[in-house]
């Protein structure tokens, strides 16, 4: 893979990931 | 006033639900092409900024206007949109959100049939030794109601009323017993599948099982940022129009869920939670296994190619299939299983979301029973939805998805936004948003839904009105400029149509320029096929098909050159303009009768508080 799509990939994906995990948990821990 | 007492049974349902409303379909089969269509890996910016400017603050407002509209008991869009705005017009625009659910919820279901009978297919082994051409074959004999491949007769309808069957199934057992539990099971099922799917995807070594390149290789292809597209307006309208059916924001759906939640239960954490999750299955999942298996064994130039002629669709339901059972008998059978189950909840968890706002309307405003009201909600989808099955090739399916999936959308979601902010009051609104919050919503936003967001829908609807020809937006100026066909005035002015322009002709014309092949013999009959030959390099070879019936006559040699409009067949024939019409006309009467059961609710509703 090319540096720059890799780059751009990993970031993107861990953001959203990293969002997606953060509110779930929170919405788990205020149940 | 009834004020119903059913509710969300925990709030990790209430955002499993949600989520399992907003991913759909529109996840797996038409982000990854989006995406390699408008500039690839750059494609994120514009994409990442709608989802921020446009996409959650959609989101904020339609959980706002549910929960409100259940203070009151009400949990369909006309009497909340009615409560917030104070004026009967309110009420008919509400209308959008219980007729777009109904229309697009006839023919999300066919789709939805189409995967649970691959589903079907896959364990029993029809795909086993087919060659691509035949399992594509497969897939558009499916929609001939008479032939099919697999020999079961009817076979897209037996499927259709199959999932009908299980959706009204569910519905009749209410929001916990039934919606709640399934999107408890269905979305973290989904989530598990669309894991495996894409770990597979990527772990495609070239040369293994006949793949041509590694899987990354199409991780490579999507990603790869072209940072000149960012200056393109289509490249953002097209970001715009995927965060809004990604988020199925504009329908009315997320309103009714939201007006089951208690009163002093959280809005603004869970509208994010579901909103980063569908991010998360779209991104991470959606956008990995269609194009990293696909280019695994296809290769780059091929998909390349996949993706301007078939799009997502194309590409799941012609090629993957075929590709599956490069991985062995049972590995193949998995996970073809695997990927159309996973496409199968994606899609059941949506259309609930699309029934329940019906649904809650005949509980709320007839006074129907639960079950009795599933029923009727179903029956009312099938009558809506059998003209797509049986005219599917006649148009009649992109006709609903164009008027009520599409249109209806962005104009309902630039009104609610305006009733919102500007009708019912930021002040107001934001109050209402933020109470019994469970996190601090940054202030930003609530100046990005008075300005930003308002004036981004509207952009975004006077662009679908009056988009430029061939998206070329440099074309516009003060003077005027072509609009295109698949803009809303163009469909009105009925710039799609060609030149079969009346619903019943004695003559055929062709409305492609091209090569005429020949009369060629398939499963249901002969065609004249014509090889097109625009200049449009991806049109080049495609081939188009007419039925040449026994009564029809050919007017056209074997390698005659034929333009659009040029004659090429005689006989009686019905034009797709008619079906078209017909659908137009039937979509137009069902908003009328909908109104006019709204109008009949309604002064029952102000006879009883008199």
């Amino acid at each position: 893979m090319n540096s720059q799509a890799l780059i751009l990939m990993f970031s993107v994906m861990t953001l959203v990931t990293g969002f997606a995990l953060y509110y779930i948990i929170k919405v788990l821990k205020k149940k | 006033m009834s004020v119903k007492k059913e509710n969300w049974g925990s709030k990790i349902g209430l955002v499993l639900a949600m989520a399992g409303n907003a991913i759909g379909f529109g996840n797996f089969l038409r982000f990854p092409i989006q995406a390699i269509e408008n500039g690839g890996g750059a494609f994120i910016i514009p994409y990442l900024v709608c989802f921020v400017l446009m996409g959650i603050p959609l989101l904020f407002v339609e959980w706002t206007i549910g929960r409100y509209g259940g203070k009151f008991g009400f949990h369909s869009t006309p009497f909340i949109m009615n409560k917030m705005g104070r004026k009967a017009i309110w009420q008919y625009i509400g209308v959008f959100g219980i007729f777009s659910n109904l229309v697009i919820a006839s023919y999300y279901c066919y789709i939805e049939s189409w995967t649970l009978s691959y589903v079907y297919h896959s364990i029993i082994g029809t795909f086993r030794d087919l060659s691509q051409h035949e399992v594509a074959a497969l897939f558009n004999d499916y929609h001939n109601t008479n032939t099919t491949l697999s020999g079961i007769p009817y076979e897209n309808i037996l499927f259709y009323l199959l999932c009908l069957a299980i959706n009204i199934y569910i519905l009749s057992k209410g929001l916990r017993g039934g919606i709640e539990k399934v999107a408890i099971w269905g979305v973290p099922l989904l989530i598990v599948l669309g894991i495996i799917l894409a770990i597979k995807g990527v772990s495609i070594q070239e040369g293994e099982h006949g793949a041509v390149v590694n899987g990354l290789e199409g991780l490579n292809f999507l990603w790869t940022p072209h940072y000149e597209s960012l200056w393109d307006p289509k490249v953002w309208f097209a970001a715009a129009g995927q965060i809004f059916f990604t988020l199925s924001v504009g329908m009315g759906c997320i309103q009714c869920y939201a007006s089951y939640i208690r009163q002093n239960q959280d809005i603004a954490l869970s509208s994010l939670a579901t909103g980063f999750m569908n991010e998360f299955v779209e991104i991470v999942l959606g956008g990995t296994i269609l194009i990293s298996i696909s280019v695994g064994f296809f290769g780059l130039e091929t998909v390349q190619s996949m993706v301007s002629e078939e799009g997502g669709f194309g590409i799941a339901f012609q090629t993957l299939p075929f590709l599956f059972q490069k991985w062995g008998t049972f590995l193949g059978a998995f996970m073809g299983v695997a990927f159309f189950g996973l496409l199968f909840i994606a899609g059941i968890t949506s259309s609930l979301a699309m029934c329940t706002p019906i649904v809650s309307f005949l509980q709320d405003d007839y006074n129907v029973q639960k079950k009795k009201a599933a029923i009727i909600t179903g029956t009312a989808v099938l009558i809506c939805g059998i003209p797509t099955i049986l005219f599917f090739k006649e148009g009649v399916f992109d006709e609903y998805d164009y008027w009520a999936g599409t249109a209806s959308l962005f104009f309902f979601a630039m009104m609610q936004v305006i009733l919102f902010s500007w009708v019912f009051g930021i002040r107001k609104s934001w109050k209402e948003f933020t109470r019994a919050a469970d996190i601090r919503v940054p202030l930003i936003f609530k100046y990005i839904l008075l300005y930003i967001t308002p004036i981004l829908l509207i952009v975004i609807f006077l662009t679908a009105f009056f988009k430029p020809a061939q998206d070329d937006w440099s074309a516009i100026s003060l003077r005027g400029w072509e609009v295109d066909k698949t803009s809303i005035l163009g469909k009105i002015k009925g710039k799609d149509v060609g030149p079969n322009n009346e619903w019943f002709a004695d003559t055929l014309y062709s409305d492609v320029h091209g090569r005429v092949l020949g009369v060629v013999q398939k499963e249901d009959g002969p065609y004249l096929d014509i090889a097109c030959l625009n200049e449009n390099c991806l049109m080049n070879g495609y081939v188009k098909s007419y039925p040449l019936k026994e009564e029809y006559q050919s007017l056209v040699c074997k390698d005659t050159i034929v333009t659009i409009g040029t004659p090429i067949m005689a006989g009686s024939f019905i034009n797709q303009i008619f079906y078209i019409s017909l659908a137009r006309y039937f979509l137009i009467l069902l908003f009328v009768g909908i109104s006019f059961a709204v109008y009949i609710a309604a002064r029952k509703k102000y006879k009883k508080v008199k």
